[in-house]
């Protein structure tokens, strides 16, 4: 059926450990026309795995993403994150070059952009600095968006992490 | 007493009961085969000339048995050859399991010889698949892989297991039970939701049955055909529906979808509830989904969660096994309104709209299969191709009990027809069994009639030969300006002189009045037989709704 109104949403896969299982979850979503935004898997307990899956879908295929999930024999269990009441958190190292002696750039500008994005310096040589971030994917775009692009070196990202809260003792 | 991994194979197949295994050697699987010839009593090897027919006939093999159809093939191009098999299986829900040989482990990844990749080549066309690495794995993987393929909605699963698996050894246990926390298929449907089903039934004016192919599956037929008498719910059915059978006659309407009959979609466009069993709903039966059954309140059962609102919104969804849900309808012995009416309205369409053909000089595939009706028993399994004639063989050959009805509905495989008559009669050969074929899929696997004659099986194909890709060529036809491109097939050989090189009788017909003789021969012959029938060559399969379009346009010329 057409897809209508597309959104983000994201998917919490609990498989068992097995191999392939990774492979068996990313070809589906896939193979039934579903663009993944981005994933993440590690191993959480014992002989399981836990997979975080963004991906665009109207709320009828998400639905129909879940049920097809559910008929890979490895997935024990699908939960779909409740986009009101969720955790989610990525991070982020982004590579940067020495600004010193540049136009229109200054490492002093760089760090206070760090510092309020709440990141860390977790390298820093002559060269250059590699900082770290974690949050929401919005905040780490836009941390992003704000360093001149000639200063970027390299970027590498996990992927989000998500988890639906303790539902909140007035509801 | 240790066991080699070869040896466990065969065991585990003893364990489960496997009679018949469809098998073609190859370097890696070669231990198998030795385990075979020693110790393979009870199970008979069948060997197809090629792979894709071997899994073919596994597939004809359990649809008409209900048992898994099992295949044991080689590494590389023997596990590629497999791949339309299992596909076909997959997309009709068969039980089947396929066991591939493996370059050893520490080969795996290098490219070695006859490696391919079959867990990952597989894994969109199998319920499940395996790569075996540690002989311990074995026999509960082998479990695992018969377990799954029968449970639930069914389906194919691919066993990989590399050769120093294969000959490795340990202690054999094969486990009693497979038990898996990720793997629990729904049984039985929600008791309020099969309730509400039955509630809706007793408020409907004109109830219709949409019968697919989960009725024969779950082994509801008898079920089925109880529930339509006691309450007179009329029903239309599915390709894969084939084998319903009220007592009261006029409760089976007809076929419905793309090639259904006028009367089939008729009845679906004026019911004000559907019932429908164990479909899916496909693109074939559909046709326009905002125009399908307009007036409908529409319930639907499936084993399979993920097909229900998967094409289609419904109104009442059950998930469940279709067995205990007939069962509760029918033990609910409700007091339901009279559809006589209603029924009576369905007949008058029908008696109005009867199939039709114009039979001239040259010989219609449609008289062809009237005829063969009349003169195979009643108890027939029809096996057909992929095609025109597929759709001619459902409109004119409604069998009246269930796994009677072989065709590849899903996927559409042509050359599907000889090699999967080869298992129906491997898997009832106290039956007769009658393969249809056009000529173009006939060619697509005919080196299978080669198997027919090694293991003496006495099918019985007719090649009804236009001279075309006849479904091709009729869309061309229809909506493409007549522009016969890649259909036209002038160069056949005469099939039925290839059927006596290969040491199979055989007969070529050309003239309408040698039809009922031949015919007639074929249906008595107690060894296998292929009836080569020039027929018309630009006959159309009406009727025909348009790809995508209402069922309301249901075009009948």
């Amino acid at each position: 059926m057409a897809n209508t109104k597309l959104s983000e949403h994201t998917v919490s896969v609990l498989v068992y450990n097995k191999p392939g299982v990774l492979s068996k979850v990313m070809s589906l979503i896939t193979r039934r026309g579903f663009n993944v935004e981005s994933v993440s898997a590690e191993k959480t307990s014992g002989d399981k795995t836990r997979i975080i899956v963004a991906v665009k879908a109207d709320e009828r295929s998400l639905e129909q993403i879940q049920k097809q999930l559910y008929k890979i024999v490895d997935v024990i269990k699908v939960t779909p994150i409740d986009p009101r009441h969720k955790v989610v958190r990525e991070l982020a190292f982004v590579k940067v070059k020495n600004a010193s002696g540049l136009p229109n750039a200054s490492n002093m500008e760089l760090f206070q952009l760090v510092d309020v994005f709440g990141g860390e310096i977790i390298n820093a040589t002559p060269s250059g600095f590699v900082f770290q971030l974690t949050g929401s994917r919005d905040k780490i775009n836009s941390f992003i968006s704000l360093i001149p692009e000639n200063l970027i070196v390299e970027i590498a990202r996990t992927g989000i992490v998500a988890i639906n809260k303790w539902p909140s003792q007035d509801s | 007493m240790p066991m080699k991994g070869a040896r466990i194979v065969v065991e585990c197949l003893k364990k489960e009961k496997v009679d018949t295994l469809f098998c073609y050697p190859g370097g890696v699987v070669i231990p198998i085969f030795d385990e075979l010839y020693q110790h393979g009593d009870g199970i008979r090897m069948v060997q197809p000339r090629h792979e894709q027919g071997g899994t073919h006939a596994a597939d004809g093999y359990a649809r008409v048995t209900g048992k898994p159809g099992v295949v044991l093939v080689t590494s590389g191009p023997g596990a590629t050859n497999t791949v339309t098999g299992i596909a076909t299986a997959y997309i009709d829900s068969i039980p089947m399991v396929v066991i591939t040989g493996q370059v050893p482990t520490n080969y795996v990844g290098t490219d070695a010889f006859q490696e391919a990749d079959i867990t990952g080549i597989s894994l969109p066309v199998t319920k499940e698949n395996i790569l075996v690495t540690d002989i311990e794995d074995l026999a509960p993987s082998l479990k695992r892989a018969f377990h799954i393929a029968v449970s639930g909605r069914p389906g194919p699963v691919l066993v990989d297991v590399p050769k120093d698996v294969l000959l490795a050894t340990t202690q054999f246990e094969y486990p009693e039970e497979f038990n898996l926390e990720s793997y629990r298929p729904v049984s039985k449907g929600h008791p309020k939701q099969v309730a509400k089903a039955l509630e809706l039934m007793t408020q409907a004016k004109q109830p219709l049955i949409l019968a697919g192919g989960g009725i024969q599956i779950s082994g509801s037929t008898e079920l089925a055909n109880t529930f339509m008498d006691k309450y007179g719910i009329p029903a239309v059915y599915t390709l894969m529906g084939h084998g319903i059978n009220p007592k009261n006659g006029n409760l089976s309407i007809g076929n419905i979808g793309m090639h259904g009959t006028v009367y089939g979609n008729w009845a679906v466009q004026h019911c004000d509830l559907l019932i429908a069993l164990g479909t899916r709903f496909s693109d074939r039966i559909l046709g326009d989904t905002v125009s399908f059954a307009p007036n409908a309140t529409i319930i639907h059962v499936d084993v399979d969660p993920a097909e229900i609102g998967k094409n289609i919104n419904v109104d009442v969804p059950i998930v469940g096994d279709l067995r205990h849900v007939l069962e509760k309808w029918v033990e609910a012995d409700r007091e339901m309104p009279n559809f006589s009416e209603w029924v009576s309205m369905l007949q008058k369409k029908k008696a109005d709209n009867p199939l039709t053909y114009q039979q001239g000089n040259a010989i219609l595939p449609q008289f062809v299969m009237e005829k063969a009706r009349e003169l195979f028993p009643k108890n027939l399994i029809v096996v057909t191709d992929v095609g025109q004639h597929q759709m001619w063989a459902h409109q004119y050959f409604a069998t009246t009990s269930p796994r009677s009805f072989v065709s590849s509905g899903g996927l559409g495989t042509m050359g599907f027809g000889v090699p999967a008559g080869i298992g129906a009669k491997l898997g009832c050969p106290d039956r007769e069994v009658l393969v249809l074929a056009g000529d173009g899929g006939f060619q697509m696997t005919m080196q299978e009639l080669v198997t027919i004659r090694r293991e003496k099986l006495p099918v019985k194909i007719i090649v009804l030969d236009n001279g075309f890709l006849g479904m091709v060529r009729q869309w061309q036809d229809m909506f493409h300006g007549k522009r016969y491109s890649g259909v036209v097939l002038d160069n056949n050989p005469d099939f039925a002189a290839l059927a006596q090189v290969l040491g199979i009788k055989s007969q070529r017909l050309e003239k309408i009045d040698e039809v009922e003789g031949a015919l007639a021969e074929l249906a008595q012959s107690s060894e296998a037989m292929l009836l080569h029938v020039i027929v018309e060559q630009e006959e159309n399969v009406f009727p025909m709704v348009a790809a995508g379009a209402s069922l309301n346009d249901t075009r009948t010329s």
